[in-house]
């Protein structure tokens, strides 16, 4: 099973919607896919038309793989499977701390549920946490979406920096532009100077569009109710893109 | 997630049945209708109704491209399928992968038989909650029976919760029992069964339970009282040239009975004994032609594999040779089939097993005979193939498949007296010996067919080339023999282990 996920210190970013439209390009060509939606904000089970939990979800996120499987709902997607936000990223952080081995505890749980899946997507909530902890153990990959600009640039540098002290050795890390805004000068001069970054960032950028933002109002990933849209077809050469490195 | 198959009553029409659910709306389960389709369905089965037993149905979705194949389970969820160009006849038509492995699994080399054609209009709904998620999937299929003055059939309804909505699944199964479905029986084939040609049926079980304190002219005769059934089962079936096994399986029963009758030699008078072995050997005898090219045919695309291309191209014209003679020979057995004679033997064969007069031939209890005629084959076998050294002596080959066959049936058709496990045991040895032996025998015959049907042909443009590429095929199947002759030795020393031989003298001796 591959494991990506879809993370950033920085919130605001488009990690949600890419990791919405990727996990539901993955569904489409046929491979059972699951996303885990980590962020307690619960964009991901929103944009899916799922409920969050509400009770036990942290405790069942330790108990382990049975009880995880009875939370799974299946989307209107084929293939597409969501596995909802919990209430609360505090509580998440608590009852994992006070497992065994805290920092692998998501990685042990992603591996009992292997055979059930092709693919896991991770949508993750913003900060450096316990939580984030446990994806960049159980990842295969990390995916990094970045508004082109000055702070965004530093926070990925922060990142970068935490993750050569902390972070698992060979983690992949896939930095790309989203929310780009050809207009700004601001975004094309920093998108231009990431030859010389550390990260090599992904050759796909991802245009503003307000066809991503109607995600929250239409409930659903942009490929349903925008497939020409500039946005849509961007995601599409993004997961050709990732494929190929993964 | 479950998929559940209901019956809507009779004269359920859709559109009345969706107005019916819509009055039951509420903002956690709201129907939604989407546009019908229509399908045209074809059943198959194997003529032993291998799938159908093995709880699924195969259907083939005749689409404008392309078809759809699938296995469903009972709840009419596909359990596979594939999409192809056009329908198959055999699981080996499909390319490698998991369909064709599943499939193939259940029918092996039986061909795949058409069983009804339905058609079917689809109407998709689905049930939505309050935040317009899907939580319910399903369709109303209404059907009838494809071509001029279809017959119709129950309308069916499909339903399937959605991972994680069980009360919802269940809510909607609630609503369609209020309108009077019911659930559906095993498999959707079922339904169509007062309209089926052919029904389903279990195959027979050839194997017959004997007691042990039974008199052997008793169980003997039970014996041949099942293969006869097995014999009389294939005969419709070769007839119609439905599937080659037919013969086959035809061939085998008969030789069952003819190597059950000598091997218990003392069950009935000899004359009358005699008599019948005769008159199966003369029933038999026009099946074998048949059954030689079959198999023949069957293997030609394996074989034609070992030549060169262009060689492997010039061979065509003695496989429509190879065609042309099966045809014959399957309209000789026909003939023999359509003649009063077999029909007299058959009804003769039963009444002479059913009269008492045979009855008090052997009063030796049958797990007694049992027990020396199957030590008797197994020291036959043993000292013939003891006595072959080289193993290119090709008549020393073909009599051991012979013994090897005798004490095959003589373990089948009386094993039940004796412990299964060892029966199984020993019969697994012996067949791996027996499929190298049949192989050889195969390669041997193949090749004098490959020469007869270059003999037959017809002078005609490409003459020279086929016979050419004749040549080459003997020299093929010539090589082929030598691998499996030199296999025989390491299979035959396996058959003759100290372990087994301990087994069969504890047994039987």
């Amino acid at each position: 099973m591959q494991v990506i996920a879809c993370f950033n210190i920085k919130g605001g970013v488009g990690k949600t919607a890419s990791a919405v439209n990727l996990a539901y390009l993955s569904a489409k060509e046929g491979k059972r896919t699951l996303l885990w939606d980590l962020d307690s904000q619960g964009a991901a089970t929103f944009y899916l038309r799922v409920k969050t939990l509400i009770k036990g979800g942290s405790k069942k996120l330790v108990r382990g793989r049975q009880d995880l499987l009875e939370v799974i709902r299946e989307t209107d997607f084929e293939h597409l499977d969501l596995l909802p936000a919990y209430f609360s990223n505090r509580k998440i952080d608590i009852a994992l701390s006070q497992s065994k081995n805290p920092t692998k505890r998501i990685a042990a749980l992603i591996r009992s549920f292997e055979e059930d899946y092709d693919r896991l997507f991770l949508d993750c909530a913003p900060g450096l946490t316990l939580v984030s902890e446990n994806i960049f153990e159980a990842a295969n990959a990390v995916l990094a979406p970045t508004i082109p600009s000055t702070l965004a640039m530093r926070t990925l540098e922060q990142l970068r920096s935490h993750l050569d002290k902390n972070g698992p050795a060979g983690l992949m890390v896939l930095p790309f532009f989203c929310m780009v805004d050809r207009r700004k000068k601001l975004h094309k001069e920093c998108i231009s100077k990431t030859e010389a970054h550390p990260f090599r960032f992904l050759d796909t950028a991802i245009p503003y569009a307000s066809a991503v933002e109607q995600m929250g109002l239409k409930r659903a990933p942009v490929h349903e109710y925008a497939a020409n849209n500039e946005a849509a077809q961007a995601y599409s050469a993004l997961w050709a893109e990732l494929m190929s490195k993964l | 997630m479950t998929t559940n198959l209901l019956h809507l009553p009779e004269k359920s029409e859709p559109h009345r049945i969706f107005e019916q659910l819509k009055k039951h709306d509420q903002p956690t389960l709201r129907l939604v209708t989407d546009a019908p389709t229509e399908a045209r369905i074809d059943y198959s089965d194997t003529y032993d109704w291998r799938i159908f037993r093995a709880g699924l149905t195969f259907k083939t979705n005749i689409g404008n491209p392309r078809v759809t194949l699938s296995l469903d389970d009972k709840d009419g969820r596909a359990s596979a399928h594939f999409d192809c160009e056009k329908p198959i006849a055999f699981a080996n038509q499909l390319p490698p992968g998991v369909f064709r492995e599943k499939l193939y699994s259940i029918t092996d080399v039986r061909r795949l038989l058409p069983i009804a054609s339905v058609d079917e209009q689809v109407h998709p709904f689905r049930f939505l909650n309050e935040d317009e998620k899907t939580v319910v999937r399903g369709a109303l299929i209404s059907r009838e029976t494809a071509g001029e003055g279809g017959i119709p059939l129950p309308t069916l309804v499909r339903l399937r919760g959605l991972r994680g909505y069980r009360s919802e699944l269940d809510a909607a199964l609630d609503l369609f029992r209020q309108s009077g479905a019911k659930p559906s029986p095993e498999s959707e084939l079922e339904d169509l069964v007062p309209v089926l040609e052919r029904k389903p049926h279990l195959p027979r079980d050839l194997k017959v339970h004997l007691e042990d304190d039974e008199h052997a002219t008793a169980s003997a005769k039970r014996v041949f009282l099942r293969l006869l059934d097995e014999v009389e089962d294939q005969k419709q079936g070769i007839l119609d040239d439905l599937d080659i096994e037919f013969v086959h399986d035809f061939r085998v029963a008969i030789r069952r009975t003819r190597s059950v009758l000598k091997n218990f030699a003392r069950v009935f008078p000899d004359d009358d004994r005699i008599k019948f072995n005769k008159a199966f050997a003369d029933l038999v005898r026009p099946s074998g032609p048949v059954r030689d090219r079959d198999v023949y045919l069957q293997k030609t695309d394996t074989y034609l594999q070992g030549l060169p291309a262009e060689a492997a191209a010039d061979f065509a014209p003695l496989i429509d040779q190879a065609k042309r003679s099966r045809n014959q020979a399957q309209d000789n057995l026909v003939k023999l089939l359509r003649e009063p004679e077999y029909a007299k033997l058959v009804k003769g064969w039963r009444k002479y097993l059913r009269s008492e007069d045979s009855d008090a031939h052997s009063t030796l209890p049958i797990r007694e005979l049992a027990k020396k005629r199957i030590w008797k084959a197994y020291k036959r076998l043993r000292e013939a193939g003891d006595a072959i050294e080289d193993h290119h002596e090709i008549e020393r080959l073909h009599e051991l498949r012979i013994d090897a066959k005798r004490l095959r049936y003589a373990l089948e058709a009386f094993g039940s007296l004796f412990p299964d496990g060892s029966i199984k045991l020993l019969t697994k040895k012996l067949k791996a010996l027996q499929d190298n032996l049949g192989d050889l025998q195969d390669l041997a015959v193949h090749q004098g067919l490959v020469a007869e049907h270059a003999e037959q042909l017809p002078a005609s443009e490409g003459y020279r080339k086929a016979l050419l590429a004749a040549g080459r095929m003997v020299a093929h199947l010539d090589a082929l023999a030598v691998q499996e002759r030199d296999r025989f030795h390491g299979l035959y020393a396996t058959f003759r282990e100290q372990e087994q031989h301990e087994l069969y003298r504890r047994l039987f001796k």
